[in-house]
């Protein structure tokens, strides 16, 4: 090598150390220098950089710094490495668990003071979500509304009436199922049908009692809920599809031989691009009822814009989130062109300047006009007594498991309540916590 | 294969003088070797072809043939995408690939050149430290390296990337290897006799004839950085930075959790990552070629 490029090389070498070190300087140097605008930084995984320009350019005390994350496992890592290193901890981030894990977890900063004022501007049952105890640690967003879809189509070809109630849904399976139609799908990794049976029906798994935590898994609602799917699967009326392999799960839709999908607004859209042979043969109806029920009642279990500990700009924060969840600007910043739709405003006390926007025009073909209606009610009748103690994030891996057995016929949902109620105890004693009896 | 023209070269005359192997175990080595074409093609016989489905049919048609052809209407939504963000994470995974690359080489080839030419005390102690090296599971060092960044404030720069790669320990191993073999000591005696200097003798005797080990370095470790996915996952935040993996990955996750699913982009997306990758090891050929030839002309 001549004498030059081995300089060269060398300089190189040289230079690419020192601009690490420049660059290792610069960005101490900028967290010294913050005047001005308190930065918040917000970390999500959907593309939240609309909202955050609306924000920025109607707010000039603060500023808002969105930065992308790639999906919600790895915010969620991302958020513990911060936290555990204590630098470099976001404001806001996107929510990716039940707030009473996450804050078992240390992972979360106590927020009441600048939530608590501002509660006339949430719906009702989107506030629960956000709290431990009446505490707030993060800012309500809400949750999306739950219905049913109904491939008309179907029902229709084989004169079996929409179901009403989750008695109508067996008693449509056992109607459907010699036609080699399968009323429901339950995939095997997916337990929340369950869950959301349970909150529909008003009932918890955990309670607070004094300064214990109370388990009860076998409470008439989750016996309720467990009775329905058991007659769903011993009767083999339903399908055990699952998420993972999508291409499969949306022909098996689309192919008339799974009638009924319980499904939200956020999900629609999906459906109408990849369905090839049912788009237009769908139809919007209400969510299914517990037989008997005092009055119409959805899941709607909501969640929570999560402020982590180590948030230096509480009240700002506050602010911001406040601002997302609860204004027409911003749920106005977040249409999307590609899908022609808006983020569900879940914590917004009225809903319906979105509605519309949010039902694709060909799905349902001419029932389209329905779904507002279906879509509205559903919003206006979310309950959510739902609540989860700090070792959830460990019960519900035990309860996928669980439920891949019980939807197989391995164990009854019985035993999956009984199996779980002890699993949730002894974990919550070996954590030492207190457990009341 | 004909086996009636007498010009051709029969199959059996590449083995050994009387032997005929039976048609049992030439059926049965036949029918692995298929398999096993199938088993290395079919993956990227189905990028291809999906490649050029849109997003219904992706879904909806057989896996293994076409359906209409979108090509071209992919790859123009693939590259207009959020502005372009596909191509920023391209120049991204370059920079980072060429940048920890280049270093990595340099240092680890002139490392294992010097523990393969020199003799000092703790050589032996150092190469059992690099073997053993191998052994520790990268994802393990995670925890203590994220706060280790941390400190050293370059979490979240492209440094935290391009810096810890300039650093492997196989790459040295390697380098030591091939060192020993390619790089005569007499060469090196000749060349201190005549006065050049430790530096100029490996710049210009050493170095030089490792290019065909450096190169084999250099491939691995590009290829090791153009697919590097954990790295980037944990230190870097914000899309702006992300390398391409990491972009495919949070766009295949986008159907997660949303209405819009962007698999055809990810899939159009793998086929464009893979052309840097090919065009390196087509362009890098001729210095194995080299290097072979080198061999047998000694």
């Amino acid at each position: 090598m001549p004498r030059t490029s081995r300089r060269a090389v060398l300089a190189a070498t040289l230079a690419l150390g020192l601009a690490a070190g420049t660059a290792a300087c610069s960005s101490d140097s900028d967290k010294s220098s913050a005047s001005g605008p308190v930065e918040i930084e917000y970390w999500a995984w959907g593309d939240a950089q609309p909202v955050v320009d609306k924000f920025n350019a109607t707010h000039p005390d603060i500023k808002v710094k969105f930065v992308k994350q790639a999906e919600l496992t790895t915010t969620a890592t991302g958020l513990r490495n911060a936290v555990a290193a204590g630098s470099g901890v976001p404001c806001l981030v996107q929510n990716f668990g039940d707030v009473p894990a996450l804050l078992a977890e240390g992972l979360l900063a106590e927020v009441t003071d600048y939530v608590k004022p501002a509660e006339s501007k949430f719906v009702p049952a989107a506030l629960p979500g956000a709290q431990v105890q009446g505490k707030y640690y993060g800012i309500p967003t809400g949750s999306g509304p739950t219905f049913m879809m109904v491939n008309r189509a179907v029902y229709d070809k084989y004169g079996v009436p929409v179901p009403k109630t989750w008695d109508d849904v067996i008693t449509a399976g056992k109607a459907l199922k010699p036609h080699g139609v399968q009323v429901m799908n339950l995939a095997g990794e997916d337990p929340s049908t369950l869950v959301n049976l349970i909150i529909q029906a008003g009932g918890s798994w955990y309670s607070v009692q004094k300064d214990a935590w109370k388990v009860d898994f076998l409470s008439p609602e989750s016996v309720a809920a467990a009775n329905i799917l058991q007659q769903l699967v011993d009767n083999n009326l339903v399908a055990n599809q699952t998420y993972q392999d999508r291409p499969a799960l949306i022909a098996y839709f689309d192919q008339g031989k799974m009638a009924s999908l319980p499904t939200s607004t956020w999900q629609l859209t999906n459906y109408e691009l990849n369905f090839k042979k049912s788009v237009g043969n769908w139809e919007p109806v209400d969510l299914p009822q517990y037989a008997g029920a005092a009055k119409f009642a959805t899941p709607a279990h909501g969640g929570a814009l999560l402020v982590p500990k180590g948030c230096a700009h509480l009240k700002e924060a506050s602010e911001v989130g406040i601002w997302m969840n609860t204004t027409k600007d911003a749920v106005d910043a977040t249409f999307d062109k590609a899908t022609g739709s808006y983020a569900w405003p879940g914590a917004m006390p009225d809903p319906s300047p979105w509605v519309d926007s949010a039902v694709p025009q060909k799905l349902f073909g001419s029932r389209r006009p329905e779904a507002k209606a279906v879509i509205l009610k559903a919003s206006r009748s979310g309950v959510d007594n739902w609540l989860v103690g700090p070792n959830y994030t460990g019960v519900f891996k035990e309860l996928q498991d669980q439920w891949a057995q019980a939807v197989t016929k391995k164990i009854t949902f019985r035993q999956l309540l009984e199996n779980m109620q002890k699993f949730t105890v002894d974990d919550l004693k070996a954590k030492g916590i207190n457990v009341a009896s | 294969m004909s086996t009636t023209t007498p010009a051709r070269r029969r199959y059996d005359d590449d083995l050994p003088a009387g032997h005929h192997p039976s048609k049992l175990s030439r059926t049965l080595v036949w029918t692995g070797l298929v398999l096993f074409l199938i088993y290395s093609v079919s993956p990227i016989w189905f990028l291809i072809v999906s490649a050029t489905k849109n997003q219904r049919d992706l879904y909806t048609s057989n896996g293994l043939w076409f359906a209409d052809f979108h090509l071209f209407d992919n790859a123009r939504q693939l590259f207009t995408y959020h502005n372009g963000i596909f191509l920023r994470w391209m120049g991204n995974t370059l920079l980072y690939g060429v940048v920890g690359t280049v270093g990595m080489t340099v240092i680890c080839v002139a490392c294992g050149y010097a523990l393969a030419m020199y003799r000092f005390r703790g050589r032996g102690v150092l190469m059992g430290c690099i073997i053993a090296s191998f052994l520790i599971p990268g994802a393990l060092l995670t925890i203590p390296s994220f706060l280790l960044y941390t400190r050293l404030h370059i979490v979240d720069t492209p440094w935290a990337i391009i810096v810890p790669h300039f650093f492997s320990a196989f790459s040295v191993y390697l380098a030591k290897v091939y060192a020993e073999g390619a790089v005569p000591p007499e060469l090196i005696e000749a060349a201190r006799v005549d006065g050049a200097g430790e530096y100029r003798v490996f710049f210009t005797i050493g170095a030089r004839l490792m290019t065909t080990g450096s190169a084999t370095i250099f491939l691995l470790g590009f290829v090791g950085s153009w697919n590097s996915f954990f790295g980037p996952l944990v230190f870097l935040r914000g899309e702006q930075k992300w390398t391409v993996m990491l972009g495919l990955y949070s766009w295949l996750n986008v159907k997660v959790d949303q209405s819009y699913d962007l698999t055809g982009l990810v899939i159009v997306g793998s086929i464009v990552s893979l052309i840097p990758i090919v065009a390196l090891m087509l362009a890098m050929q001729r210095y194995w070629r080299s290097g072979i030839t080198l061999g047998s002309l000694k």
